[in-house]
């Protein structure tokens, strides 16, 4: 005898339901089921879809705490997995960034002295000038108010320690008991006084100056039209903030991102005039990017207490974690399916007594466990993707979302349900093969 | 069997029914015994029963509880093998048989019912009748079609999709009626149907079940203390002590029902 089902050799036509309209669902009690059905469930799957669905339905709760330990489990592996294909990422991105050359030192300097002799400040239109001046930051006045306030109120106690010092020198020169050696003092101290003085005078006026060129920068109609000194103030500058950006091109290791960001609109601006040189300019802005994302990553990295050698090499404390969630759920669900099984008694031995082969008994535990373990995947895999990309977002900033795993990522996810699958089936084996062994007879005295 | 009947000296041969006639047996047992091992004794729950059942017949297995009467019972269900002796359904020794092979038998050859009806609480009335006809690998939608036929049959052509925790003791007796005729069996096994049930249902019970084992050619074979049922037997069997005490016709039976009740109580 086959135990494949065999289809009649002869399809009689099958009478159509002795036309009862309620009978015509009548195939299918349940909704999903009859779904099932009409995808890919023939009828002797679906009663034994319906058996292993029930069983499950009618020890809900079980179930679920049943499915709970696959969920943690499973969310564990795929976090881990996950969080290992992105430090992998990463760790490949640091690699690969502080292993790229740099610009050659000598193509930069020949750009520095191309710029410098070519000198394109003088070649930009006003117009252009007070673009690259809002480029670079000159239209901000507030840091140079304050500069200027600060200064004035300086120079005001600078003005009053030179009158002082004078005053002192004034009346050492009138006493006639006064020694040579303290008249010197005295006028060394007028000196000193005089060159603060000088010194904080400038630096006022260079804030004024600052300030004054923001405010025309902004509204250059607002100025008097004979103030014929803020287009060459503005020139001024710009050459003078040239001169410094070119030497940061130079060594651009040690430069804040403001230099950075101005020697950007420096390059932009003269892009024209010295495509050659700009363009030096822009591989060393793009080679600094790259070092300072790997600095950062570098930085994350070790916050986040990674030690890259040992999770690519997979993490024995990991690994061991992840057998034993394994081991222990694989426990979880044998115990569980052993309590279905044991509660069952009645029904296993109804269905052996009405001819259930032992093979159909066991597929019937090990398709109920199969829910268990599909159900515990899937919601393991979501939990655990999204623990992994949260903790991802938190650790690395945007770059664990740009470098998070999407071929490896599907690997894990593959991996994982196939681990929830099996752990399921493995737990599920025993029970099973004991359901199956148990005689008819003895399942039926037990309720009697 | 070409082999002649051994003679039965406790069978009076009184009037033959037609089978009996012909020699239609669908149950044999020769020299049935069966022995539990208990710990360091023997309890020896058959000792040798030798029993003609016949094709169509309706009958009663009656003894005290410890008698062997349900060790006999399961023996003809196909559920438990004679340690010595043979058991023939439909001519095949199950003694024979391994357990894929048993389960074969049971699925197509025997239909259950139980004391306490022991429908799969899962599954809808319909379901219920369909399992045993997948298990013999019945054409899906033929088996639908004749589970819905029968669940017609018993009464419940309109609760086939009730699960039988919505259904009174009654009902669901009904419905295991249906799924032990669903593979069209040569024997019908009913351990106490109607114990489980108050009068009126189980004579119900009982009336519907003669009614379509006749219809079906069924043999049916009750254990039950139910004198209604007995009422309606062709033939009632005695247990005691491991061994046919007495086979009764129910011509003869008919006359002794009042002794019999005696007995009893």
């Amino acid at each position: 005898m086959s135990n494949a089902s065999t289809p009649s050799p002869t399809p009689s036509p099958k009478p159509k339901l002795h036309g009862d309209a309620g009978v015509q669902q009548l195939l299918f009690g349940d909704k999903l089921l009859y779904e099932l059905r009409q995808g890919w469930v023939t009828l002797p799957n679906r009663t034994l879809f319906a058996l292993a669905m029930g069983g499950l339905r009618v020890r809900l709760m079980r179930s679920m705490v049943t499915t709970l330990s696959i969920v943690f489990a499973i969310a564990f592996l795929t976090y881990t997995g996950l969080t290992n294909q992105l430090v992998f990422n990463l760790a490949g991105a640091v690699r690969l960034l502080e292993n790229s050359e740099g610009v050659p030192a000598q193509e930069v300097a020949k750009a520095v002295v191309a710029i410098r002799q070519a000198d394109p400040i003088a070649g930009l239109p006003v117009e252009q000038r007070r673009s690259l001046a809002v480029a670079m930051g000159m239209d901000d006045a507030t840091a140079s108010r304050a500069e200027l306030a600060k200064f004035d109120m300086q120079l005001g106690r600078s003005e009053f320690e030179v009158k002082s010092a004078n005053d002192k020198l004034k009346k050492l020169q009138d006493d006639p008991k006064t020694i040579v050696e303290d008249l010197a003092a005295a006028r060394r101290n007028v000196e000193k006084a005089k060159a603060v003085f000088a010194d904080t005078k400038q630096k006022r006026d260079a804030a004024d100056a600052r300030v004054k060129l923001a405010n025309w920068i902004n509204a250059p109609s607002s100025a008097p039209a004979a103030d014929t000194a803020l287009p060459q103030l503005l020139e001024t500058a710009l050459r003078t903030r040239t001169t410094q950006l070119l030497d940061i091109a130079s060594a651009p290791g040690r430069a804040t991102d403001d230099d950075l960001a101005d020697l950007r609109a420096m390059v932009t601006a003269f892009d024209k005039a010295q495509p050659v040189a700009t363009a030096t300019f822009s591989r060393v802005l793009v080679k600094e990017d790259l070092k300072r994302s790997a600095a950062r990553l570098q930085t994350m990295l070790r916050r986040a207490g990674v030690n890259v050698a040992t999770t690519l090499k997979g993490d024995p404390l990991d690994t061991w974690l992840i057998i034993m969630a394994m081991l222990t759920c694989a426990v979880g669900i044998a115990n569980a399916m052993l309590m279905s099984v044991t509660e069952r008694f009645r029904e296993i031995g109804t269905m052996k007594c009405l001819g259930a082969q032992d093979s159909l008994v066991i597929k019937l535990f090990l398709l109920e466990s199969m829910f268990l373990g599909l159900a515990g995947a899937i919601a393991g895999i979501v939990i655990g993707s999204l623990v992994a990309l949260v903790a991802g977002l938190l650790q690395y900033n945007t770059y664990g979302v740009t470098a998070f795993p999407v071929v490896g990522g599907i690997k894990v996810l593959a991996l994982s349900a196939l681990a929830g699958m099996t752990l399921a089936v493995v737990g599920a084996t025993y029970p099973a093969w004991a359901a199956s062994r148990m005689k008819p007879v003895d399942a039926l005295r037990v309720d009697e | 069997m070409t082999q002649p009947t051994a003679p039965n000296p406790q069978t009076p041969v009184a009037t033959l029914s037609a089978a009996e006639a012909a020699n239609d047996t669908v149950v044999r047992t020769l020299g049935v015994r069966k022995v539990y091992k208990m710990g360091d004794g023997e309890t020896h729950a058959l000792r040798g029963v030798d029993l003609d059942i016949f094709r169509g017949e309706y009958m009663a297995i009656m003894g005290p509880s410890g008698s062997g009467k349900s060790t006999l019972f399961n023996m003809i269900g196909g559920l438990d093998k004679p340690t010595e002796g043979m058991v023939f359904i439909d001519e095949v020794d199950i003694a024979a048989l391994d357990s894929y092979e048993l389960a074969w038998l049971r699925c197509r050859k025997i239909g259950y019912i139980f004391q306490s009806y022991n429908l799969l609480p899962t599954l809808t009335a319909l379901e219920n009748v369909v399992m045993p006809m997948i298990f013999a690998n019945v054409d899906p939608d033929d088996a639908r079609d004749k589970a819905y036929d029968l669940l017609k049959k018993v009464g419940l052509g309109d609760r086939w999709s009730h699960r039988p925790g919505r259904m009174s003791g009654g009902q669901q007796q009904r419905v295991a009626i249906a799924r032990a005729l669903a593979n069209s069996p040569a024997i019908v096994l009913a351990d106490e149907p109607t114990a489980n049930l108050d009068l009126n249902t189980g004579a119900e019970i009982i009336v519907m079940l003669k009614k379509l084992c006749a219809e079906m050619g069924v043999t049916v074979i009750s254990a039950t203390h139910d004198h209604k049922m007995l009422d309606i037997c062709d033939r009632v069997i005695w247990i005691r002590d491991g061994r046919l005490e007495r086979a009764e016709r129910r011509a003869d039976l008919n006359i002794q029902v009042g002794r019999i009740q005696g007995e009893q109580s």
